[in-house]
């Protein structure tokens, strides 16, 4: 299998989180490689870019879900999975489970906690361009 | 055979409440049991009526025959006829209850009286009771009771007809005291002429010879006859089918008119005429009687029809509410989901509002108003998960004070929280919440360094079981405090924290012989007993 590459994917379908999201990767001076909205666009992007790491909404616009897409990028891909969920509720995090996630977070999340996420996953960033970023905020 | 017209309306003469809405999946009959009668059983009671009258012509002819001395036959025709019509009366005063006719009252009167005459009729039949020997009264007696037997009963059920066909009703707060009085009336007419058959005998006339009936007799038996007659013309020409227990009244009245006749073609006792009249009249008793019967069978087979089908529908009520509250759960998990997306998109616009700005004063304005909102997530939160009206707040606190410590400017500022259990409400959570964010924004901005800041929260119950929230902190004596205590801000912060306290009914003291103490008092609800 090929190497997977040294990027994020984004999944989520409200912009302005996604957009947050973004900059919070970006602040830890990692790659976006793409924003998708649709569990079918994740899938076409993760194959497309490999990313070493997904942020994945588990409620997505169309018929397909998080899990759906994860499944489906987990056996092409092999990317990690952070899920990122605003349901507690058990029936979630028991399709949640049918997944390897690597981790669970539950909206509304603040950075510290998605960072510390993201680096847990895959490992700390040296801090090389985003210093004028402080990313703390 | 007496087929009725359904009326589905009459589910609530059942006194089932409720169900009026509902179309029962069956024909109900009407609030009555006493109603029209069909076209159809209006023939069959014709043709009833014309056999009997076939049947009696064709016996006329060995009617006079004489057959063996049964008197141990009035017993068992006593019998049948006081069963019968005792009980066929008691149902009839039932439904005139119901209908509050006067004539479902008088008829019920006409069985009342027959029932109990039966009695003495018994009492008075020579041998009937005892061999050679007559209870009460004489042989004349058993005759007189026995016409006064058949007069009141044809006169009775007359009234009763022509009161039927004039249709009065009865008031109905009356009719307890009509029945009463009906009842009373009876009985005394009752002991009225079996005392007159018994102790005044020897004055009246004579209506047996031996065992032939007398002249006067026959007069007496000629008019009740034509009473008689009188009564099933009535019924039958113009009641007709308006009401199906007159209609079988008919029926009755002939079975006892042919009784009558057979026993004038008879003349005497124990002839073949003597003996079919009367069985007939037994048949007679027993016609409302079956006809009770059938309705009661009637009533119960569709009393539990109806037990069914409300049982049915209360399973199906059952099964649609459970669908409506599941229905409602998923929309409230919806709007749950909703909720915290929209929290997220609020997060989300300060942030990025946040690292645009290039002043600290401005980013940690925007990074205190996040941790704020963030509290209201939070409360949110606990609150849905919760399930009750009260909830368990120390929860909320641990993750709040983490919230603010690790999103905080300094990851190294030390808090310390021992918060107790302790069950607020919804109302509640969210000040309190919002009271305990304030005062650590505070203690995190008086610290001499922020990465110096020393914080310890306590929760807990007093004596009183008031909620005791305690913050103190390790910022420099009063003299060295940083900012200005009379600063905008710090005048705005104060306002908060003290709206804040006033909001919860709670009284805020603070010490700063040592650092910083504050303690808050608020009213707690007690905890549910286990």
């Amino acid at each position: 299998m090929n190497p997977l590459n040294d990027c994020v994917l984004i999944v989520e379908d409200e912009y302005l989180i996604a957009e947050y999201f973004s900059e919070e990767i970006a602040a830890m001076g990692r790659t976006v490689c793409g924003v998708a909205d649709t569990a079918e666009k994740a899938i076409d992007l993760a194959c497309a870019h490999r990313p070493a790491l997904v942020l994945m909404d588990v409620r997505l616009k169309g018929q397909k879900d998080g899990v759906d897409a994860s499944i489906a990028i987990h056996n092409a891909v092999g990317s990690k999975v952070i899920f990122i969920t605003g349901s507690r509720e058990p029936a979630n995090l028991k399709r949640i489970a049918l997944d390897h996630a690597t981790a669970v977070l539950f909206k509304p999340l603040r950075g510290h906690d998605l960072r510390a996420a993201v680096v847990a996953a895959m490992g700390a960033q040296e801090l090389g361009k985003a210093t004028d970023l402080p990313a703390q905020v | 055979m007496f087929a009725r017209e359904a009326k589905p309306k009459a589910v609530g003469a059942l006194g089932l409440p409720g169900i009026d809405s509902v179309a029962l999946p069956f024909h109900a009959p009407s609030a009555s049991i006493a109603e029209a009668a069909s076209g159809r059983a209006y023939a069959w009671i014709i043709a009833i009526i014309l056999l009997y009258g076939a049947a009696a012509i064709a016996v006329m002819p060995v009617a006079g025959a004489r057959g063996p001395d049964l008197p141990s036959i009035t017993p068992f025709f006593v019998a049948g006829v006081l069963a019968t019509e005792l009980s066929t009366s008691f149902l009839l005063f039932v439904m005139a209850r119901d209908q509050r006719t006067w004539s479902l009252l008088m008829l019920g009167c006409a069985y009342l009286f027959g029932s109990l005459m039966s009695i003495f009729h018994l009492l008075t039949f020579p041998n009937a009771v005892l061999p050679d020997f007559i209870v009460i009264g004489t042989d004349q007696s058993a005759r007189w009771i026995y016409n006064f037997w058949y007069a009141g009963n044809s006169i009775l059920a007359l009234i009763a007809i022509v009161l039927e066909i004039a249709g009065w009703r009865i008031r109905a707060e009356q009719i307890g005291r009509a029945i009463a009085l009906a009842v009373t009336g009876v009985v005394a007419g009752v002991l009225a002429t079996v005392t007159l058959s018994i102790v005044a005998v020897d004055h009246l006339p004579a209506l047996i010879r031996g065992s032939t009936w007398t002249p006067f007799d026959v007069f007496l038996i000629s008019f009740e006859l034509s009473v008689l007659i009188a009564g099933i013309a009535l019924v039958l020409l113009v009641l007709r089918r308006r009401n199906v227990i007159f209609l079988l009244l008919s029926l009755v009245l002939t079975a006892m008119a042919f009784s009558q006749i057979l026993s004038l073609e008879g003349p005497g006792r124990y002839t073949v005429g003597w003996s079919l009249g009367r069985l007939s009249w037994f048949l007679s008793a027993c016609v409302l009687f079956l006809f009770f019967m059938r309705q009661f069978a009637e009533q119960q087979n569709l009393l539990s029809r109806a037990r069914d089908f409300l049982e049915m529908r209360v399973d199906q009520r059952t099964a649609e509410l459970t669908e409506a509250v599941k229905q409602r759960d998923l929309l409230l998990r919806e709007l749950h989901h909703r909720v915290k997306n929209k929290m997220q998109i609020v997060d989300a616009l300060l942030a990025m509002q946040a690292r645009q700005s290039s002043e600290t004063e401005a980013r940690q304005t925007l990074h205190d108003l996040r941790s704020r909102i963030s509290v209201l997530a939070l409360a949110h939160q606990h609150f849905m998960e919760a399930d009750f009206e009260t909830f368990d707040v120390a929860p909320l606190l641990q993750e709040l004070t983490r919230t603010i410590l690790t999103n905080g400017a300094d990851g190294s500022a030390v808090l310390q929280l021992n918060a107790n259990p302790l069950m607020v409400t919804i109302d509640q959570a969210a000040p309190l919440g919002l009271l305990v964010t304030e005062l650590i924004i505070d203690s995190l901005e008086h610290s001499p360094a922020p990465a110096f800041a020393r914080i310890a929260l306590t929760l807990q119950r007093n004596e009183a079981h008031a909620g005791v929230l305690t913050l103190s902190d390790n910022r420099p004596a009063e003299g060295a405090r940083l900012p200005d205590p009379a600063s905008d801000k710090a005048r705005q912060r104060a306002r908060v924290v003290a709206g804040l306290v006033r909001q919860l009914d709670a009284t805020m003291t603070a010490d700063h012989a040592n650092g910083w103490t504050v303690e808050i008092i608020f009213p707690a609800p007690e905890e549910e007993s286990k």
